[in-house]
């Protein structure tokens, strides 16, 4: 009797764990590591771009993409020598650190060898290959959002006026001054007057002394910056370009963006909006899940950061307006550094040499980068998520709403997403702005090429005593900048940045400037640029 | 047979014997060793790599094959502008943290003790160890909800005329330790009791008799019997805080710290894991490691030779 039961106990444990580690017939799991993407965390053949892909290239992919340190997670893997069969990662010194100890695929090879007929050969420009390999000394990686100008001829346009978007709407700014529409409109504020620092401060003055409320009765902040992040991405993505900073001594040296005066303004609008009670301590100590929540319930009046934070969906360019670059106090030009040699990815997608199948991993790489693939992770299925009208698509309201829901994949593919396709396929009109273009619009604004100063990945962390200075001038900048803020005046505002700087020299950062100028003047007498600050 | 034993001459039990004796013991000794072989034991050949220039893309075997490098990775964790902010930042929490923490067990153990209705112990009891079972990192955010601009905490602060403005206590670099100190204590008070409590119930009755007899009363026996009675394990206790004093709750730290209080949240632990974790200068951190458990290491030897001195008991 016993037997039997054991028997019976066995058979439902096998039957409950079955479909948990059930296959498609005939195909490869691989390992991918990532670090950004909105998938589930299961590959589901239920869903249709899930199933599409397996069913292209017989592949299925266990997902690990950790919720945070992703690059620790790596690191970690490289210890135990574990490596996971696809690595998809934004951090450039692992990137070159894998590379040059040999442990990933040289792409060349690789498709070479298991895909000779790959319409990467083709598809993939010419002058971006040449970068990425000018940068690790081969096509070691798939790029991914990345920018080139062969890719124009690759994909081209859908049409005309998409054609004429682009051309007008070249450097796009995620990073800038967002304003809730409802909020101006409530307070009969057009979004085309506030033009200079003095207007943009009166709005807030104005959004603070009318005690918004959202829709549920909820009070709402006068203005939101970047939380526990704000140095890095509130002053370095767009108060820096507002207020006019470019990384530049007045004889074009590359020097630290806080050395300048421009940052130094832009640090005191901040402080202003402080002294104003615009912006305290809760703001620069909130985590980035609370600003999303509280930014899309309407509880913020008035964001200062990278539009990718509030999320996605095309929603939020009805809910979100830009006045574009506001001029500053002091009369400086703002600026938009643009890189115009060639922005050779975000994340970059390589195969390691361990890979228990690299011609499975391949024929993955291919069709994730075919106009193919790309139609299928980043838009769906046709007829259920997308329609075609001519030559452009056109999502469907049920298509729209899949968009980076982390369930069904479409547009999470973020290794695979090629910022050139979809201009192939979508249509744009220059009548329908998205916010993120105000900056790059606004008339009196600068663009210069910030090329020069893309140090090469590995650059730094080969020096210790560099990469050491880094980390500690980091640490302390992360740490003493935000305190600066939130001086109660003027005078102690400028007393504290004042000793700031001065310790900042004192922990070597001049020291690691000259060390990067060396790199940046040999970059900017490659590609013939003058480098000289704007203002 | 048995005058035939005695009469020989005396000798060592073979250990196999000695083994066969024990085996359900050693079975159950077991597990423990393994772990401790596996996490303790092996991962400190893992320690050369605080003198090379170890890097992850080198495997495991980099540990060994790295080069020397003169002990970089020490002068850089000594001469870092946070070496000084976080020794203090460690000692400041641990040392008020255990000035505090270890008498406030000890009355809660006594005081627990003192209550005559098992069913209000018990209930006492429980609420007090409720705490320590949860996470860090959802005890850790009700903290931050508490102390938070509008939060219960200034609600309170504000009805009583305490304060005139709500304040973000979080961004208060000042009030971080005691933050830190008063957090660790409600989550863990009724925990760290438990050691006493059980050194109490082994105190022989009889003594409290004859504090009866003698016409004394409930502090009476409290103060000249239960704490005499405890010193050794308060002793034990002492030792080991004082072994510890390097170490920090790490996942508390690093839940509770932000920018704002980074100046005085920045201990040892969270600088090991910034620069290991988070930046991968492995070598560095598993210097700043190693320099802690030396010191912990003195720190031991030392608090167990003072505690024999003036108590006569010790660890080892």
């Amino acid at each position: 009797m016993k037997k039997v039961t054991c028997w019976l106990l066995l058979l439902s444990l096998v039957t409950l764990l079955l479909p948990a580690f059930a296959v498609a017939e005939g195909t490869v799991t691989l390992e991918w590591f990532m670090d950004y993407a909105a998938l589930p965390s299961k590959w589901n053949l239920e869903e249709p771009v899930f199933a599409g892909i397996t069913q292209a290239t017989g592949v299925q992919c266990n997902i690990n993409m950790p919720a945070e340190d992703a690059s620790t997670k790596l690191n970690l893997l490289m210890i135990s020598r574990n490596l996971p069969d696809i690595i998809s990662t934004s951090d450039g010194d692992l990137r070159s650190e894998l590379i040059a100890a040999g442990l990933v695929w040289d792409l060349d090879e690789l498709l070479q060898t298991y895909v000779p007929e790959s319409h990467l050969f083709a598809n993939f420009p010419a002058d971006l290959k040449k970068n990425i390999i000018d940068r690790d000394g081969g096509w070691y990686c798939y790029p991914s959002h990345m920018n080139s100008e062969g890719y124009e001829s690759i994909w081209g346009y859908c049409d005309e006026d998409t054609a004429e978007f682009y051309k007008a709407t070249k450097y796009d700014n995620r990073n800038s001054i967002f304003l809730r529409k409802a909020y101006l409109d409530q307070l009969g504020i057009d979004v085309n007057t506030i033009r200079t620092e003095q207007d943009l401060m009166d709005v807030l003055q104005s959004f603070n002394d009318a005690g918004l409320t959202n829709t549920s009765g909820a009070s709402v902040y006068t203005m939101m910056v970047n939380g526990d992040q704000t140095v890095w991405l509130t002053m370095d993505g767009i108060i820096r370009n507002t207020f006019g900073a470019m990384p530049l001594t007045d004889d074009g040296q590359y020097q630290s963006i806080f050395y300048t005066d421009e940052y130094r303004d832009g640090a005191s609008f901040l402080n202003h909006c402080a002294q104003k009670g615009f912006l305290t301590e809760t703001h620069l100590i909130m985590d980035e899940e609370t600003l999303v929540s509280l930014a899309n319930s309407g509880r913020v009046a008035c964001y200062i950061g990278p539009f990718t934070t509030l999320g996605s969906g095309a929603d939020l360019n009805d809910v979100w307006v830009s006045p574009g670059a506001i001029t500053p106090d002091s009369g400086a030009t703002p600026v938009l550094p643009y890189n115009a040699g060639m922005y050779t990815g975000w994340l970059n997608t390589m195969v390691s040499k361990d890979a228990k199948d690299p011609a499975a991993c391949a024929r993955f790489i291919d069709y994730m980068s075919s106009r193919e693939g790309m139609l299928l992770h980043m838009y769906g299925v046709e007829g259920v998520d997308y329609t075609w009208d001519g030559p452009c698509l056109v999502r469907t309201e049920e298509g729209m709403g899949k968009i980076e829901d982390g369930v069904t994949g479409i547009w999470g593919f973020y290794a695979f997403q090629d910022a050139y396709f979809p201009r192939s396929v979508e249509h744009r009109s220059l009548d329908k702005m998205p916010p993120t273009m105000a900056y790059s619009l606004t008339d009196n604004v600068v663009v210069y090429d910030a090329s020069p100063f893309d140090i090469p990945a590995g650059y730094v962390s080969e020096n210790e005593d560099m990469a050491f200075i880094e980390i500690e001038t980091n640490n302390y900048l992360e740490a003493t900048l935000p305190k600066i803020l939130l001086a109660p005046d003027d005078q102690t505002f400028n007393d504290q940045y004042d000793a700031f700087l001065a310790e900042m020299t004192r922990l070597g950062r001049k020291d690691y400037d000259a060390y990067l100028n060396v790199k940046v003047q040999e970059a900017a007498e490659k590609r013939g640029i003058e480098l000289k600050p704007v203002n | 047979m048995m005058q035939m034993t005695i009469s020989k001459k005396p000798r060592k039990p073979a250990m196999r014997n000695e083994f066969r004796r024990q085996t359900e013991l050693h079975t159950m000794l077991l597990p423990g060793t393994v772990m401790m072989i596996v996490f303790n034991i092996i991962p400190l050949f893992g320690l050369i790599i605080a003198f090379t220039n170890f890097k992850a893309t080198m495997g495991w075997e980099g540990i060994f094959t790295s080069q020397w490098n003169n002990f970089r990775n020490f002068r850089q964790v000594f001469s870092s502008s946070q070496f000084g902010p976080m020794i203090r930042n460690t000692l400041g929490i641990n040392l008020l943290g255990q000035f505090i923490s270890i008498p406030m067990a000890i009355l809660f153990a006594l005081l627990l003790n003192e209550i005559r209705s098992p069913r209000r112990k018990s209930f006492v009891q429980t609420a007090a160890y409720l705490p320590h079972f949860l996470s860090w990192a959802i005890f850790g955010g009700l903290i931050k909800n508490l102390l938070s601009a509008d939060g219960a905490m200034n609600q309170l602060l504000m009805g009583m005329h305490v304060i005139g403005q709500p304040k973000e206590w979080m961004a208060d670099a000042d009030c971080f330790w005691t933050i830190c100190i008063a957090s660790g204590l409600i989550k863990d008070l009724g925990w760290s009791a438990i050691i006493y409590l059980a050194a109490i119930s082994g105190v022989d009755p009889t003594l409290y008799e004859v504090v009866d007899i003698d016409g004394g009363n409930r502090y009476h026996k409290m103060r000249h019997v239960t704490l005499p009675a405890i010193l050794p394990t308060v002793m034990v206790m002492i030792i080991f805080a004082v072994s510890g004093m390097l170490n920090n709750n790490f996942t508390q730290i690093y839940v509770l710290q932000n920018p704002l209080n980074m100046e005085r949240s920045n201990v040892i632990d969270s600088y090991i894991y910034q620069i290991g974790m988070q930046q991968f200068q492995f070598g560095i951190a598993t210097a700043a490691g190693l320099v802690k458990s030396v010191f912990a290491l003195l720190l031991l030897v030392g608090a167990n030779w003072t505690s024999k001195k003036l108590t006569n008991s010790g660890l080892f």
